[in-house]
């Protein structure tokens, strides 16, 4: 690991670089599952009373508004060249930051349709303007050799938060626990960039130091760039679709599920703590054989482990829906399973995108990629669950259709194996 | 040779569903899966019973000559049955004619039980009887089998090393030099095949698939484990100036091994450590049929004074 040798040779700009990366983008995405992905429904739904339909609808504008702003902040930091600039981004990860930060103190003071409405779109475009700008960190702060391990302590500690968070999944817990967080977040931010900014501070160095580490190859020259220059091509493209499905998967059947008492009250919504805390575990301990994994293995294998693991944990569910009249859902193993499959996708979507860039490109690239897939496939599947389940579509059915189509893509994956993907090989 | 408890716990898992699903064989039972099922007084089921989903109602007068596993679901039972009555989960109601032949296991699930309900064994809080080894007695005659069993093991890998000597040392090479992806993959693989097993044997027609897989899934672990062994022997002789050959090395190798698995605790540690870092190195290196390449990245070596700060003027 790079990370070890730069703490040999006491290198305190780049591990201060890994901290900081790690502690934005853990807490960023622990916003995202937690506040944004469970918080709103409730906000929606229980402060304001909206019909679930509604507050999906809403759920799915969020999706597309901060796709297209990712788009196009993207496409411009790349146009005017802030991709390679560090301090420009950190200016600017503060400022969205302390955007969210206002939004989380305000949301349970949201008490209108109308205002939950202007809510979503400020939110949105914060979103949107933070994908592109923290993604691209990672070519200024993060080792191309240790990226898998990074995503996977950002996985780890996202998920072991969410997990084993104690409170109800109600949007007043979400915002005290949030604002605990983010609150320190901005003033270590805000004082890093405020020192850096002035120029003759320790910290204006460090910055400076770490400004330049892009133009090294053991931090610019992403691992799957090693014969481009970091264009959006048919592999790329490739990916981002595997991305999509992956995304979509785990949206469509994750609604259903936590819409389903009896398959969370055991697990990710237990009274007890202990099923918690084994979810959480289950996470992090997946989160780094994941990491590993993502360092070892080429891309094809990891995704034939996700799609498989998804497979897997739906058949387990419609398993355990085909006996549910008759039994308690109290097994920890399906979600754990869950789990993994999570983590694993997840890690590869923080390391993957910086992977197909060059500093020059990260900002578009990491847009792209992540609006593309994550934001879109959160918004298209958000968009056929409340078409199914306003259709009537039984529980059951729902969750055999989700694994179906991770069993699609498991095929074709295996279909293209020896196509577009094989260049992906590595040796 | 006694297996690590979690491995005990899935053996016994597979082999109920398993035992339940034949019919008329060397061995005899029923599965209930779901409805409303009757057994008036006359009515005698051979074999065990596993009921996973909807109610079995066990009339006076009726008699199970195995076992009852209640793993979900409702049982009321009012019969005789002559082995245990298990209990993992589900509502099991005991009415006052009934006759428990053995011990009355209660793991999981609630239950009700009448005045006149007659236990003939013990009555545990246990649902499964994994004996606890350090207390278990053990006679003459099954420390022999428990060591012959061991050294079959250790000279099955001594022979394979012989057959096939490229093997071993493939996996072997994986497990130390890409040791974490050994144990990820390993991980992986053995949180899902449990699961995926136990859903396969639920269909009956994978029950042959089944014992395929469980079957690999031992062989895995064992070529993994007689690689490791090898190994380490190899590595051991060979400081102390006695160098061993290669099917020696597997043969003492898993030996050691196997017996410090037996270790109360610290054993069954180690063994599920092992088992996870050898079966992931085994599947990496297909079975010891090709070398595992290290991605570039993670093979590259970089002077460590590149690490350093720049210098400063």
């Amino acid at each position: 690991m790079d990370f070890v040798r730069y703490a040999r040779a006491r290198n305190w700009p780049v591990l201060l670089g890994y901290a900081l990366f790690i502690g934005m983008m853990s807490v960023g995405y622990f916003y995202n599952v937690t506040f944004i992905q469970l918080g709103l429904k409730d906000l929606g739904e229980r402060v304001l009373a909206l019909p679930a339909t509604t507050v999906a609808g809403h759920m799915a504008a969020l999706a597309l508004i901060t796709c297209v702003t990712a788009l196009g902040f993207g496409l411009w930091m790349q146009r005017r060249g802030w991709s390679t600039q560090l301090l420009l981004k950190l200016q600017l990860a503060l400022a969205v930051i302390a955007v969210q930060t206002v939004l989380t103190a305000a949301a349970p003071w949201v008490a209108s349709q109308a205002s939950f409405l202007v809510w979503i779109v400020v939110c949105s475009l914060a979103l949107g303007v933070g994908v592109p700008v923290t993604f691209s960190l990672t070519t200024d702060l993060v080792p191309v050799r240790d990226r898998g391990y990074v995503a996977a302590a950002i996985t780890a500690s996202a998920y072991f938060a969410a997990a084993a968070f104690p409170g109800g999944w109600q949007i007043e817990s979400f915002s005290r626990a949030m604002l605990l967080v983010m609150l320190p977040g901005v003033l270590v931010l805000g004082l890093v960039v405020g020192l850096a900014s002035r120029g003759r501070t320790f910290l204006a160095v460090y910055v400076a130091e770490l400004a330049s580490n892009h133009r090294m190859p053991r931090f610019g020259r992403g691992r799957f760039v090693a014969n481009s220059d970091g264009r959006i091509n048919a592999r790329f493209g490739g990916f981002v679709l595997l991305m999509f499905g992956i995304f979509f998967i785990d949206s469509l059947g994750f609604l259903r599920i936590i819409d389903t008492p009896i398959l969370v009250e055991g697990a990710w919504q237990a009274v007890e703590a202990t099923p918690r805390l084994i979810i959480a575990l289950a996470h992090v301990v997946t989160a780094l054989a994941a990491g590993a994994l993502y360092t070892y293995l080429n891309e094809r294998h990891l995704f034939y482990w996700v799609f498989g693991l998804f497979a897997v944990t739906h058949l387990s569910y419609t398993f355990s829906v085909w006996l549910l009249p008759e039994t308690t859902a109290t097994a920890l193993g399906t979600p754990i399973v869950y789990a993994a499959a999570v983590s694993l996708y997840t890690v590869i979507n923080f390391a993957l995108w910086a992977d197909f860039s060059t500093p020059e490109t990260i900002s578009r690239n990491t847009a792209v990629g992540v609006a593309l897939s994550g934001w879109t496939a959160t918004f298209l599947s958000t968009g056929l669950a409340i078409q199914w389940q306003t259709a009537g579509m039984p529980l059951g059915e729902h969750l055999r259709l989700v694994q179906a189509l991770a069993l699609v893509f498991l095929l074709g994956m295996l279909v293209v194996a020896i196509g577009p993907l094989r260049g992906a090989r590595e040796t | 040779m006694m297996a690590p408890g979690w491995l005990r716990l899935i053996l016994c898992g597979l082999a109920a569903v398993m035992l339940a699903a034949c019919e008329g064989g060397i061995y005899s039972g029923t599965l209930i899966f779901e409805g409303q099922h009757r057994f008036v007084a006359g009515d005698r089921l051979p074999g065990d019973v596993v009921l996973r989903a909807g109610t079995a109602e066990f009339k006076s007068g009726s008699r199970v000559d195995g076992a009852i596993y209640l793993v979900g679901g409702t049982l009321l039972f009012d019969g005789e049955t002559g082995g245990d009555l298990v209990v993992f989960d589900g509502r099991l109601t005991l009415g006052p004619s009934s006759v428990v032949g053995g011990d009355l296991r209660l793991g999981g699930g609630s239950l009700s039980r009448a005045e006149g309900a007659v236990v003939r064994g013990q009555t545990l809080s246990a649902a499964l009887a994994l004996p606890e080894s350090p207390e278990e007695p053990r006679d003459a005659a099954s420390l022999a089998r428990g060591l012959i069993g061991v050294l079959l093991a250790a000279g099955l890998a001594g022979i394979w090393a012989r057959l096939w000597p490229q093997a071993p040392q493939r996996i072997a090479a994986t497990a130390v030099r890409a040791w974490p992806a050994a144990l990820a993959v390993g991980l992986l693989a053995l949180l899902v095949l449990p699961i995926l097993l136990v859903m396969m044997a639920f269909t009956i027609v994978l029950i042959p698939v089944v014992l395929v897989v469980a079957g690999i899934t031992l062989l895995v672990l064992g070529l993994g484990i007689a690689s490791l062994g090898q190994r380490l022997t190899q590595l051991a002789s060979t400081r102390l100036g006695r160098p061993l050959s290669p099917a020696w090395a597997a043969f003492v190798g898993t030996l050691v091994l196997i017996l410090l698995f037996q270790i109360p605790v610290v054993g069954q540690v180690a063994f599920i450590a092992v088992g996870m870092l050898v079966f992931g190195a085994v599947l990496l290196a297909r079975f010891g049929t090709r070398d595992f390449h290290l991605p570039a990245e993670a093979s590259r070596h970089e002077d460590l004074a590149s690490y350093a700060r720049p210098s400063r003027e």
